[in-house]
């Protein structure tokens, strides 16, 4: 498993987007920081308590740093098939399981790894606003913090899972972005009067989930399940076409 | 290291793409891998790695490719000229490569020095032509010093003076005591480097044997010989039983050696100006055997479907 870590680990060093995108992520949430802190000081704003971490995650973390970690996802699987490489990459590693395994592995680590470096930086920006922002309340950052990085990572599997069901990194990246982002408010409108629809919408009860308050979407008592099964049945497959169809 | 190749198989839908092969790869020997398009040649190199699933089995000294640790020093392949990615430097694809059986850096300086690619090392391949891809190719096929080399269509795109390069390199690869097997469409290439050959048509396996022998099984080697009376020799040797025809120069007879026809003509009291044996060339068998197994034939000549417009 060593050197499929390893190998897997010079294959993303080694493209420059790993580096762009990773500097994207972090960059675009410290400029978010940054844009309302000095709008706040532009008006005077003075805070009265702590930023709340949830107060952040709607604009700041979703959908901007989700969407460009899960470039690096789509990236893993969806090269492979955009250039062929697939066959040089099944070749070198024909145990296909492991080789998965060591893939998805090294996807999920850099997911979980740079949502936390991310929500560091940003805490730390908040701290250094502090005459707008009123500081980090650090007390909704751990919870918060565990949160949204099992969304993240809930989001790498759906879009990594989509990328080798269709070999498409455009369908893997965008599929869940429009349905996300799009499909599932429409629906909520929609269904309005049915209660039931809202709790099993995926991305909307996650995130109500991961913003630690539960009247933040308009969902009562949302919970990550609904991803979590859809990044469970779409691993699932993808698995599944990963083992046994031709490379 | 015996690579052992038994009862591949592979259909696409109703169409039997691979059917049946059985074959065996000698140590020491470069095994020419022969069919018209769409024979089934980069299918049944895809079956012997893994990469299509289908029927049968390929082993290597007895063992399944899965059951090796370190397959890079196992088997070398080469599918493709332009299998990598195009913004990844050409040395950074052979660094990720090297870590499969963690092979040091010097190895990669050494097989891009190798391949005469020291110059675009840290060039991205999206600029490369078809040949330094291949180049770029190869260099990763034989990164791991494998024991087994798999290269389809290696020579397309080179230069001659990288052909030449490439047939010396890979007798000399087999002659450590590697496994090589190339599918080429380059028959003239071939003949010069091969020692076996593997020729399937339709999917199915036409000849597996020396490259010798294969050339001996066409029915144009034959004895051409030129005498003082032609017509007189052509009725002595087709009552003798030999299959005989007059050419332009003389009288063309297969199923016989040079020193028979001399004979031959010397007991019939005429005078020998000239006696060939004439060789058949790779491509003549080659073409000899499948042209009744052609996937995609093509029809007529560029003159008459120009209407002679290019006479």
């Amino acid at each position: 498993m060593m050197n499929e870590l390893k190998y897997e680990l010079i294959r993303m060093r080694t493209l420059r987007s790993t580096w762009i995108i990773s500097a994207l992520a972090i960059l675009q949430a410290l400029g978010f920081v940054t844009l309302f802190a000095l709008v706040g000081r532009g008006q005077n704003y003075v805070a009265t308590e702590p930023t709340r971490f949830e107060s952040m995650i709607g604009f700041i973390l979703v959908p901007f740093f989700v969407v460009l970690v899960s470039v690096i996802a789509a990236q893993a699987f969806g090269h492979d098939y955009r250039h062929g490489t697939i066959r040089v990459t099944l070749s070198t590693f024909p145990r296909r399981g492991r080789f998965l395994t060591a893939r998805a592995g090294l996807v999920i680590a850099y997911a979980v790894v740079w949502s936390l470096v991310t929500i560091a930086a940003v805490a730390a920006a908040v701290e250094l606003y502090r005459s707008t922002t009123g500081g980090m309340n650090m007390d909704t950052v751990y919870v918060g913090a565990a949160k949204f990085t099992a969304v993240v990572v809930m989001y790498c599997i759906i879009v990594m899972s989509l990328t080798v069901l269709f070999r498409s990194m455009p369908i893997g990246l965008v599929a869940p972005m429009i349905s996300f982002s799009f499909l599932e408010y429409i629906v909520l409108a929609l269904t309005y009067d049915w209660d039931w629809v809202g709790r099993v919408l995926p991305s909307t009860n996650a995130i109500g989930w991961a913003s630690t308050t539960d009247s933040g979407w308009g969902i009562e008592g949302a919970t990550p399940l609904p991803m979590l099964v859809l990044a469970m049945i779409l691993g699932a497959a993808a698995t599944t076409k990963f083992l046994k169809a031709d490379a | 290291m015996k690579v052992e190749a038994t009862g591949l198989g592979k259909s696409f839908g109703s169409r039997r793409a691979v059917d049946n092969l059985t074959f065996t790869l000698t140590p020491g020997r470069v095994t020419g891998f022969l069919g018209p398009n769409g024979s089934g040649k980069s299918t049944t190199l895809r079956l012997m790695l893994g990469l299509d699933h289908g029927d049968g089995e390929t082993l290597f000294d007895g063992q399944r490719l899965t059951e090796f640790d370190r397959v890079t020093t196992v088997v070398g392949a080469h599918l493709d000229a332009k299998l990598f990615h195009p913004q990844r430097t050409a040395r950074s694809h052979l660094r990720m490569l090297a870590a499969e059986a963690n092979l040091p850096m010097e190895r990669v300086d050494e097989v891009i020095a190798l391949m005469g690619l020291t110059s675009v090392a840290n060039s991205r391949p999206k600029t490369f032509s078809m040949g330094m891809g291949q180049r770029l190719g190869l260099a990763g096929a034989i990164l791991g010093k494998p024991e087994v080399l798999l290269l389809d269509e290696p020579a397309n795109g080179l230069d001659p003076a990288t052909i030449h390069w490439l047939r010396d390199f890979l007798r000399a690869y087999a002659a450590l005591g590697r496994c090589v097997l190339v599918s080429s469409h380059l028959l003239s290439e071939m003949e010069l480097m091969a020692d076996d050959i593997i020729v399937i048509a339709q999917g199915r396996l036409v000849a597996s044997e020396s490259m010798e022998s294969f050339i001996g099984r066409s029915s144009r080697n034959d004895v051409v010989v030129r005498t003082s009376d032609n017509a007189q020799l052509l009725a002595v040797l087709q009552s003798k039983g030999f299959s005989a025809a007059i050419e332009d120069t003389g009288v063309a007879v297969t199923g016989i050696d040079t020193d028979t026809v001399g004979h031959i003509a010397f007991e019939t009291g005429l005078r020998v100006f000239e006696l060939t044996a004439r060789r058949a060339s790779l491509e003549t068998a080659f073409l000899e055997l499948t042209d009744s197994a052609q996937d995609y034939q093509t029809s007529g000549s560029l003159d008459e479907s120009q209407g002679g417009a290019v006479a």
